[in-house]
Formats: structure tokens, C-alpha cells, sequence
């Protein structure tokens, strides 16, 4: 809706001169609470010493940086808000002048500030001569024009002030830490890393090579990553928010999770910064502990942080042949190639086999076709293949690499591996 | 054991009812009552929305700075039980803390 005549008329500046004093009495009263809470464990650090002594410290000094920039935010939202206030009613207080002098004076002034003059008969007395009276009404046509300038200008100029507040008053507030404060710090039961000197993306976009899985049970969460990266990377990069102070949001479907790049889940160097931001964040989403992400399954990874439609399926038709679940060895093919051609995320799951002790999920990075013979690449989230892994890819007929790579016959995947995961939709 | 290095059960507890206080009186003071009278007093200026989604996110931080400050002082509290705990079965010295009292 543009700002017009009724916004000049009885747009009431003074609350947002109120909304002003209400921001500022806020900040305040949050600087007021950061001190008091500050200084009261200052003081007791003068006789407490110890582990408990310094995580208290640390988390301490985490909110209070927190809700100093919040309190910054406040005050910044009132500064926005009392010098819109008084830009608008300027321009206002002009406009107004305008239309109720035009409108004393019969002129005819529309909402989006058009002037319309009257008739000049209206001033006529008695007879007229006809070319006095279309020289008056040129003039009062003149004087209309001029009006409606005017009011226009006066009306842009508060729509300017408008919009320019109302970004500057969005703007204080934008990334500001809601739901998780992390007062607790991060989760502590694995080990965590400062990241703070690294690039976010060392490939300069995210990369399936950015992923490599340590000590944590997670590769269901980095093959939903890896596979991500591979084919829509944009995806990760929208999902991430640099907040340019050393904190990082993930933005999950459910909420935002705002993690330090001081303390970032440790699965070694080699595992990008991006990809151990999310894991740190996934972990405190779950609850708080690394072990909550022990565990799980890439299509849910794929649905908490990009709002995936997922599809799952066994790539095995002799099995489950009345469950739904299942699809021949070339429908899987299929599927996996219109998915992977169109940009989605494509896993793979395999439990006990190829030389693998209990579940493991990889990515599934490309399927081909060469002699007549259908081949399914994948890419194991370990960035390696261990012995017992080549071997057992070679006993089930394909082939594994040092680095992580595995090719298969379509028919030897569909035999070795129980589940395919992938995005069929990514709205 | 060094008095210098000895923290009582009570100046945790006063530590914990402090932080404990600060996050009520966020929770009392906070203004929250102008977006609507910008949203009254301002239709059709782009402000009022601007007015309303700053509030909820203002709301949204208060929560979350007083559900920080409450994490801390019941953390604190916890710990100075832990000391009344100890020094009921006569082990009066305290050193640091358990170190899962903030953890």
C-alpha cells in the first residue's frame, strides 16, 4: 500500500516516538542485567577456582556477549525509529500543509495526491466573458499542477522515510540468537576444536571432498551432506548464516541453532568448517551431546535442514516383494539417475556387508551405463576404504579405492546394499 | 587448604539468586506494548511491520537471555547443594567444584 493522502492526514508519528522509548528502555534494561550478572560472578571468581569455576566463567561470558548484542540491537532500533519518526513527520507535516490548503481553496486532492482545480464558473458572477473565464480556469488548472507537486513530493519523501526506517529497524534485529542461546556451551562429550582461522568453505563452495568422518558415528548426517554438496550445493550455502562475529546460524525447519567457531566437533582437519558447523549445531538441536547424533538416517537429515520431500526404497525386488519398499535393480538405477541428473541428493545404506561391521550409509555420486553393463558409484563419508572394505567390495564383485571411492555393478548394489535415500522434491 | 582458594555453599546460592533475580526483572520490565500502538497509529506505513517483527524477535531474545541467566543460576545453585552436601558429611573444604556444575 503506498504511503497517500490518509497516511498524511492521520498517520500518528508519536507512536513510533513511543515504539522508540520502548526499544531503548529495553536495551537498557538488558545492559543492566549483563552488568549485574557480570560483576556478580566476577566477584565470586575471586574465591572459586576450578574446572566448574572456569566452565561458569565460559558460559558466562558466552551470554554476555549475546545479550550485549542484543541489547546493541535495541538501541539500535530505537535510533532507527526516533530519527523515522522525525523524517516522516517532516515530510508530513508538509504534505498535510498542502492538501488542507488545497482542499481550502475547493481543489480536489485524490488519495495518491492528484490535484484537480475546480471549475472556473464557479468564480463567475453575473456574465462572463468566455475567454476570461478559460484564462481562469488555465490558472487554476496552473495552481492544481503546482499543488499536486508538491503534496506528491512531500508524499514520497514519507514514503522514503518510511521504507528507510522500517529496513534500518529490521535490520538491528536480523540474526540475533532466539531459541538457543547455548548458555551451557557446546556439547562437550566428544572433543571440540577452534576453527575461528579456518574458511568456512576451503573449496571455495561446499564439496563432497569437505567431508570426513572421524570418530563419530554420524555418517548418515555427513552422507546427506556429502550427497548435498555434490548435487545442489547452493542448498548448504542457504542453510548456513555467517554472522560475521565468529558465530555461525543453521537455520533447521524447526528453528535456528547459533553455534561458536571456537568449539566445533572435532573429527579432524580434514573435515571442512562448514561441515563440523552443522554437525556441532545438529548436536545441540538433538539434545546437547554429540552421542545424539550417533546414529540415524540421511533422508531426516535431508527433511530438518532443507524441508526435503525424501523417498526411500530397497534397491533388491527378491526381498520385501509385498511391502512397497522395494524396486528391481534397474528401476533403482533409474530412479538414482533421474535424481542425481536433476540435482538431488542420492544415499546409499548397507548394513553388515562388503566388509562393513554394523550399519553404514554412503553417498551415491554417480550411475552410468558402459558396455551394456549398469554401474552405480558411491563415495564412502571415511574419505578412505579400509582392507576389509576393499576386499569385501571386490568378494561382492566391485571394486574399492584407498580413497574412498566404490563401484558396482547395479545388480551387485542391489544386492550388497538394503536401502536407497534421496530427495524427490526440495519444496 | 588457602582460604583464598575456598568458595562457600552461600556465596554460590547469593551468586544464583542474583543471576536468578536479573532474569525475573527481564522478564517483568520488558516493554512490549508500542508495536501496537505503531500498528493503530501507522497504517500503511511499511514501519509497522518492521515494528512487529522486531517485538517478536525482541520477545524471542528476552526469552532466550532469561532462559540463559536461569540455565547459569540453576547450575550455581545445584553446585552450592553440592557444597551443603559435602560439608554435611563433614568435608568441610571445598576447592573448585565438581565439574559438571556448569558444564
Amino acid at each position: 500500500m503506498a504511503i497517500g493522502k490518509t497516511q498524511a492526514l492521520e498517520g500518528d508519528v508519536g507512536a513510533l516516538r513511543v515504539q522508540a522509548e520502548e526499544f531503548r528502555a529495553n536495551g537498557t534494561l538488558l545492559q543492566e542485567g549483563n552488568q549485574t550478572s557480570v560483576r556478580v560472578h566476577g566477584d565470586l571468581l575471586t574465591s572459586w577456582f576450578g574446572d566448574a569455576s572456569n566452565s561458569a566463567a565460559e558460559s558466562m561470558g558466552r551470554a554476555e556477549q549475546q545479550v550485549r548484542k542484543i541489547a546493541e540491537a535495541h538501541s539500535d532500533a530505537a535510533d532507527a525509529a526516533a530519527a523515522g519518526a522525525d523524517g516522516i513527520e517532516g515530510y508530513q507535516l508538509l504534505a498535510r500543509e498542502g492538501i488542507t490548503r488545497a482542499e481550502a481553496e475547493h481543489f480536489t486532492v485524490a488519495e495518491d495526491g492528484s490535484v484537480t482545480a475546480p471549475s472556473a464558473l464557479l468564480y463567475v458572477r453575473g456574465e462572463a466573458d468566455p475567454e476570461q473565464v478559460v484564462t481562469a480556469q488555465h490558472a487554476l488548472d496552473e495552481k492544481a499542477r503546482q499543488y499536486e507537486a508538491s503534496i506528491k513530493q512531500h508524499l514520497a519523501g514519507m514514503a522514503a522515510e518510511d521504507t528507510e526506517v522500517a529496513a534500518a529497524i529490521s535490520s538491528a534485529f536480523d540474526g540475533l540468537p532466539e531459541g538457543n542461546m547455548n548458555p551451557d556451551g557446546p556439547p562437550t562429550d566428544q572433543p571440540n576444536e577452534d576453527r575461528s582461522d579456518d574458511p568456512l568453505y576451503p573449496n571455495g563452495d561446499p564439496n563432497i571432498s569437505d567431508i570426513n568422518q572421524g570418530g563419530v558415528g554420524d555418517c548418515w548426517l555427513l552422507a546427506a551432506l556429502g550427497s548435498t554438496a555434490l548435487t545442489n550445493p547452493q542448498k548448504i550455502k542457504d542453510v548456513i548464516t555467517d554472522n560475521g562475529d565468529g558465530t555461525y546460524t543453521v537455520h533447521f525447519q524447526d528453528g535456528d541453532v547459533t553455534v561458536n567457531d571456537d568449539a566445533l566437533l572435532d573429527q579432524g582437519d580434514d573435515q571442512a568448517k562448514w561441515v563440523a558447523v552443522i554437525e556441532t549445531a545438529y548436536a545441540e538441536r538433538e539434545g546437547g551431546e554429540y552421542d545424539d547424533i550417533e546414529g540415524g538416517y540421511g533422508d531426516h537429515a535431508l527433511q530438518d535442514l532443507f524441508g526435503a520431500e525424501t523417498g526411500n526404497f530397497d534397491p533388491d525386488s527378491s526381498n520385501d516383494l509385498f511391502f512397497g519398499d522395494n524396486k528391481s535393480p534397474d528401476d533403482s538405477y533409474d530412479v538414482m539417475e533421474e535424481a542425481l541428473g536433476d540435482g538431488r541428493p542420492v544415499t546409499a545404506s548397507v548394513h553388515d556387508r562388503i566388509g562393513i561391521d554394523g550399519g553404514h550409509e554412503l553417498m551415491v555420486t554417480d550411475v552410468y551405463e558402459k558396455d551394456g553393463v549398469k554401474y552405480v558409484e558411491l563415495m564412502n563419508p571415511w574419505a578412505r576404504n579400509t582392507d576389509p572394505v576393499i576386499n569385501g567390495v571386490e568378494e561382492a564383485g566391485g571394486e574399492a579405492y584407498a580413497d574412498g571411492r566404490i563401484v558396482m555393478t547395479i545388480d551387485d548394489f542391489s544386492d550388497e546394499f538394503d536401502k536407497v535415500r534421496y530427495v524427490e522434491d526440495w519444496d | 587448604m588457602p582460604n583464598a582458594f575456598q568458595v562457600e555453599s552461600g556465596q554460590l546460592r547469593n551468586a544464583a539468586e542474583s543471576v536468578e533475580g536479573c532474569s525475573r526483572q527481564l522478564e517483568s520490565g520488558r516493554k512490549s506494548g508500542a508495536a501496537g500502538g505503531v500498528s493503530a497509529g501507522m497504517a500503511g506505513f511499511a514501519v509497522v511491520g518492521a515494528c512487529e517483527s522486531a517485538g517478536t524477535a525482541s520477545g524471542a531474545a528476552f526469552s532466550a537471555v532469561a532462559k540463559s541467566w536461569q540455565a547459569w543460576s540453576a547450575a550455581a545453585a545445584e553446585g552450592a547443594a553440592r557444597y551443603e552436601q559435602v560439608d554435611a558429611s563433614n568435608e568441610a573444604v571445598i576447592v573448585g567444584a565438581g565439574s559438571d556444575v556448569v558444564s
